[in-house]
């Protein structure tokens, strides 16, 4: 440096010095202290509506070098208002100001380019209707509207910094209250040709509250921030980012929600929350990235935490956040390849773009996500201890991963539509509660959700599977407008041992099961339909497959080697008078049911049943149910009994009626039973009873019997019509009722009889009956049956009864209430024409009422004493004639258990007619006939003959009765016993002699002993010389004859 | 035996006696003797009078009782020495009559012919 030079710098710096100096103590004597003191407080007096005091204002050159400075002690604003928790508004301790004196000096503005505020007090407060006190400068008359704020492309502010700063804001009107303590900023900013510049923040809040009450939903939130710490730093040059940094910090920063009693609702803290952004760039990309940190945190609900101790202690962090990204401020849309959020093992990546809302577009967002596969064990610790409990007896595991991405706008009720494979692989599961552990359960589900307005949301379970043992379940499907209505289309598949699924069942519970099921079922329903068991408008068909299957329940046993349940919800058929809710059929082609207890087997070969019930969910319609069974072939075995079916059909329905007290009544079924190819077996019975076809209408009191083909040994029958009050029969309330028509081409009256005894009759009765009555063991009289009434319309052509071989009987026969009736039943035996009305009663099983009104026309003589043994024992005689004739016996008795007559109840007529008989010779005849002078050359044939006579225990009376032989007319009468002891009376009333002979018959009929007697009859008749007690044996005579006789159709 | 003249005149005179009998006499009882319950001697046989003409009968032998409902029922009609009996069946309906001739009756015995054998009786309430 040469010497002028050196001279001219001195000469300069010491001239600047001299300005500096003179400037100095200018300054020093013009703007003191006391003076600018006062001149501010006069001027803040005149344009502050409030009252101020500023206590020290000074003005220095060098603390703000090179900018002019103000610094402002102890000022403070009052402006008092009702309610505001202070009338000071404003309190600072220091604040200093450097203004740009060149600017001024050049351009006269006034440029602020340094501030510093030190340990201030605010208080802002606005009250309920909107009146604050920081509005304490005097309006402006200036009404012309001052130009637009404009972005100024010169921005230089050197420093601002504020320490100690406390601040209150308690706003009446929005119910907001917030205090801050202790707020610092550190703040510089410059900005050149509006295209370059760098800044610098540093913010820090020791304590913030934060407190907003909702009148309308009577809760509080409140928020609070420790050692808040906000750092920013960057540049622009040429419009281009450089290193932009942000770092945010907060020792604690929580949120809550307080009810009206403060109780908190939900709450949140974090605690240590770091994060940072970095970003670089132009005004068109912008790279950076954001990482945030967050070691600990708290989050409950209600009182209860829901991030536990164990989730908080997991990791160094309890939630990592890194995203790189790229900004592009033309297109405004925000993108990222790698997001990374790491909450313990969890780790989210996330890879995409957000557009940003602009005019011609609303918000975009296109991102995919995926998680790393987790285990689900490793976060079952982290499960809040509100529900721990339910953890206690539980184990799950699975890894399970999502994949998915984020697609669609932000545009008033559209949001972007979120879609998520959900993957679950290796689970297993079990809790102490469910004797079960399932294993390898993997689900692959494939979730839409779209939360926009109108937006269809769904599930497409793929696949859900389980196994347990050897037993695996499966479930896929849809859940659609999952939403909204939840509809839900899946479908189940699964095998599983019935064995192993009796543990869930209580052990209370008689039953035991094995087999292997296989399970086939899709259903199509709501989550309204589930939750409102609306059964009826879902949709469920399907079924089960049971092999091998053996089953227990109590003593009942089922096996079978197939057994196929279906279901059909709703039901196709509509065989209701109410739409059926759904169809059950069960199938199978072997049904082996045993009942040991009851020693009795049922075997179904091909069975079908299906069962339409109706809505059982609505409790103004009665249950009822369609009902149709199908069995190719039935073996039934009870006790010693056997029944083999073939070809049952049943169908109809029932309908519950619980008013009803009576099962059946209960149920009130209406059904058309059809079977065909029916044995039955029982020891009672010596031949099987065979059913060719069987076809029957029930309901409830009454049924229809449209066909009954019946074969029993030899005997077949034919029956129709109908049965009424059966079940209240069967429950000894009421008597049973029927009417029948039976047609039967050879019937066994005696094997039906050994059928029916004693039917309607308990068996112990019965047998206390018989040993009352002293009934021998070898006898077993038929027992009428009890409260019965049935109406036979027979048509048999031949018929076995009692021995007797009959044919072409028809006629009624009736069973009413212990009595059996046969009424006026007509048919043809041997040569003879028959009618018979009969009555068996049976009161006592050895004292049985048989009364039997029997008529036999043209008969052979011979024949009735062959047929009718005991017509021998009431006229003796008989046996002496030959021809034909009529016979017509009335008679009542009561039988011992063998059904042998009780002769002292024997009761009954008798007659008999007969022509051109013809006297048979014989020893007794002979005899008579030389007593009575019969001529040797005597013709011996009867004209006619009318026997009347009636039996009184053993004693028989006959009645006189005329014989014509020949020239000769005889008057014969008399008694006997059973004993064979006689006394008869014969008297010739006409012969070729002019004599009047009698002889009488006394002694034994089998060695009589004949003599004259005396002539008793002469008169007898002609009713004008008959006597009194003549007539009156002609009116017996005549009666007998008529009451017999007037019972012949 | 060889057939003479004289015989056979005899026989003409002896034959008309054989014919001729006396008149049977009129003998008559009071029916309130018979009133009552009888026993057949020598059988389980009883009889039961009521007044009003209906009555009772029953063998205990054969297990019936006289409070049986199956006990054979009848009117009775007592004329001169002639007791009728007649009886009806409970299901068929077909009329009996019995007439049997009393010997006897008294307040403890009764005694009557039924053309087959005579019957001795006891009161026996």
């Amino acid at each position: 440096m040469n010497k002028w030079l050196k001279i001219t710098l001195i000469s300069i710096g010491s001239l600047l010095g001299l300005f500096f100096v003179v400037v100095a103590i200018a300054c020093w004597l013009v703007f003191t202290p006391s003076r600018l003191t006062g001149i501010v407080n006069s001027l803040s007096d005149k344009f502050i509506d409030s009252e101020t005091h500023f206590e020290n204002v000074d003005f220095s050159l060098f603390k703000t070098f090179p900018n002019a400075g103000i610094a402002v002690s102890d000022f403070y604003v009052v402006n008092p208002m009702d309610g505001a928790p202070s009338d000071t508004l404003l309190c600072v301790e220091q604040l200093t100001v450097g203004l740009n004196v060149m600017e001024f000096l050049r351009h006269g503005n006034i440029q602020v380019r340094q501030l510093v505020l030190n340990n201030a007090d605010a208080n802002i407060f606005i009250d309920a209707d909107g009146n604050n006190n920081f509005s304490i400068f005097p309006s402006s008359e200036d009404t012309t509207e001052g130009e637009p704020f404009r972005m100024p492309e010169e921005i230089d502010i050197q420093s601002i910094t504020i320490c100690g700063l406390n601040c209150s804001y308690v706003d009446m009107q929005n119910v907001i209250v917030t205090d801050v303590k202790d707020l610092s900023l550190d703040l510089s900013f410059s900005l050149q040709e509006a295209k370059t510049g760098k800044g610098n923040i540093k913010l820090n809040i020791e304590h913030l509250d934060f407190c907003q009450t909702d009148d309308s939903l009577q809760t509080s939130l409140v928020a609070t921030l420790d050692n808040f710490a906000l750092k920013t730093s960057g540049t622009v040059t040429d419009l281009s980012l450089g290193n932009i940094s942000i770092g945010i910090s907060a020792d604690s920063l929580g949120f809550s929600q307080l009810s009206q009693e403060k109780n908190e609702l939900i709450s949140t803290r974090l605690y240590d929350f770091n994060s940072h952004l970095k970003a670089k760039g132009d005004l068109h990309i912008v790279d950076g990235s954001v990482d945030l940190k967050l070691p600990k945190a708290n989050l409950a609900l209600d009182g209860s935490a829901l991030i536990n101790d164990a989730l908080c202690s997991s990791q160094d962090n309890l939630l990592e956040l890194s995203v790189p990204f790229t900004f592009n401020l033309d297109s405004m849309e925000f993108s990222t390849e790698q997001m990374t959020v790491a909450l313990d093992q969890l780790k989210l990546l996330l890879k995409g773009v957000v557009s940003l809302s602009r005019q011609d577009r609303p918000m975009q967002m296109n991102i995919d996500y995926a998680t790393n596969a987790i285990s689900i064990r490793h976060f079952l610790p982290y499960v809040p201890d509100l529900y721990s409990d339910v953890l206690k007896d539980l184990s799950v595991d699975a890894k399970l991963s999502l994949d998915g991405k984020v697609d669609g706008y932000f545009s008033g009720d559209t949001l972007p539509v979120v879609t998520c494979d959900i993957m679950l692989a290796d689970g297993d599961f079990s809790y102490a509660g469910i004797p079960m552990d399932l294993k390898q359960i993997s689900a692959n589900i494939a979730a839409r959700i779209d939360a926009s307005k109108n937006g269809l949301s769904n599930l497409n379970i793929k696949k859900i599977q389980a196994s347990y043992r050897h037993n695996t379940i499966s479930l896929n499907g849809r859940v659609d407008d999952l939403m909204g209505k939840m509809k839900i289309d899946a479908a189940l598949k699964g095998n599983v041992s019935l064995d192993e699924i009796m543990p869930f069942l209580p052990d209370s519970l008689p039953l035991s099961a094995k087999g292997t099921s296989s399970i086939d079922i899709k259903v199509k329903t709501s989550m309204d339909q589930l939750t409102q068991m609306d059964i009826k408008n879902m949709k469920m068909d399907g079924g089960v497959t049971v092999s091998n299957l053996e089953v227990s329940y109590d003593s009942i046993s089922i096996i079978s080697p197939s057994v196929q349940v279906s279901l059909d919800l709703p039901s196709q058929h509509s065989r209701l008078k109410t739409p059926e809710l759904a169809d059950i059929t069960i199938s199978s082609s072997h049904l082996d049911v045993n009942m040991p207890a009851s020693q009795a087997n049922v075997i179904l070969k091909n069975a079908y049943f299906s069962v339409g019930v109706s809505d059982v969910m609505n409790a103004m319609s009665p249950i009822s149910a369609a009902l149709k069974v199908s069995v190719e072939n039935t073996e039934m075995h009870y006790d010693s009994i056997d029944v083999v079916v073939e070809d049952l059909h049943l169908a109809g329905n029932v309908t519950h009626d619980s008013a009803q007290s009576n099962i059946i009544y209960q149920w009130n079924p209406s059904l058309s039973v059809a079977f065909s190819r029916t044995s039955l077996f029982m020891p009672q019975m010596p031949e099987a009873l065979r059913l060719a076809s069987f076809q029957f209408d029930y309901m409830p009191g009454h049924c229809e019997i449209a066909e009954a083909d019946i074969h029993w040994g030899l005997s077949d029958y034919h029956l129709s019509g109908t049965v009424d009050n059966l079940e209240d029969w069967l429950d000894q309330t009421k008597q049973l009722y029927a009417k029948v028509n039976l047609v039967s081409s050879y019937t066994d009256v005696d094997q039906i009889m050994d059928l029916v005894s004693g039917m309607g009759s308990d068996p112990d009765t019965l047998e206390a009956m018989r040993q009352e009555d002293h009934v021998s063991p070898d006898a077993n009289p038929f027992i009428v049956p009890r409260d019965v009434n049935i109406d036979f319309n027979t048509n048999i052509k031949r018929c076995i009864a009692l021995g007797n071989d009959l044919s072409n009987l028809s006629g009624s026969v009736s069973v009413r209430d212990g009595k059996v009736v046969l009424d006026q039943v007509g048919f043809a035996c041997r040569a003879a024409r028959m009618q018979l009305t009969g009555i068996y009663k049976s009161p006592r099983p050895n004292h049985l009422y048989l009364g039997v009104d029997f008529h036999l026309l043209d008969i052979q003589i011979d024949e009735l004493i062959d047929m009718v043994p005991f017509v021998d024992t009431l006229f003796p005689m008989l046996a002496s004639f030959d021809g034909q004739g009529d016979f017509h016996l009335a008679i009542e008795t009561y039988l011992d258990a063998k059904y042998q007559p009780k002769v002292s109840t024997l009761l009954g007529s008798t007659a008999i007619s007969g022509k051109d008989l013809v006297v048979l010779p014989g020893e007794t005849f002979n005899t008579m006939a030389k007593y009575l002078m019969f001529n040797k050359k005597t013709e011996n044939k009867i004209d006619s003959l009318d026997v009347e006579a009636t039996l009184f225990r053993d004693r028989i009376d006959v009645y006189p009765f005329l014989l014509s032989i020949d020239k000769y007319q005889v008057c014969v009468s008399g008694i006997h016993s059973l004993d064979n002891a006689c006394n008869y009376h014969l008297e010739l009333l006409r012969s070729p002699l002019p004599l009047r002979l009698a002889i009488d018959v006394k002694g034994s009929l089998n060695k009589p002993q004949i003599g004259l007697g005396k002539v008793i009859y002469n008169d007898l008749y002609n009713p004008e010389k008959t006597d009194a007690i003549k007539t009156r044996t002609l009116e017996i005579k005549k009666m007998v004859r008529e009451a017999l006789e007037s019972n012949v159709k | 035996m060889k057939w003479s003249p004289m015989r056979g005149l005899l026989a003409l005179f002896i034959i008309p006696f054989c014919f001729v009998s006396c008149d049977k006499s009129e003998v008559s009882f009071n029916s309130s003797d018979l009133i009552g319950k009888w026993k057949e001697n020598g059988s389980s046989t009883y009889w039961r009078y009521d007044s009003g003409g209906s009555g009772l009968t029953w063998d205990e032998s054969e297990d019936v009782s006289e409070d049986d409902e199956t006990t054979m029922r009848f009117s009775w009609s007592l004329s001169e020495d002639v007791l009728q009996h007649v009886f009806s069946g409970d299901e068929i309906h077909q009329a009996v009559v019995q007439d049997y001739t009393i010997l006897e009756l008294s307040n403890t015995s009764l005694r009557w012919n039924t053309g087959l054998k005579t019957v001795t009786l006891s009161k026996v309430n």
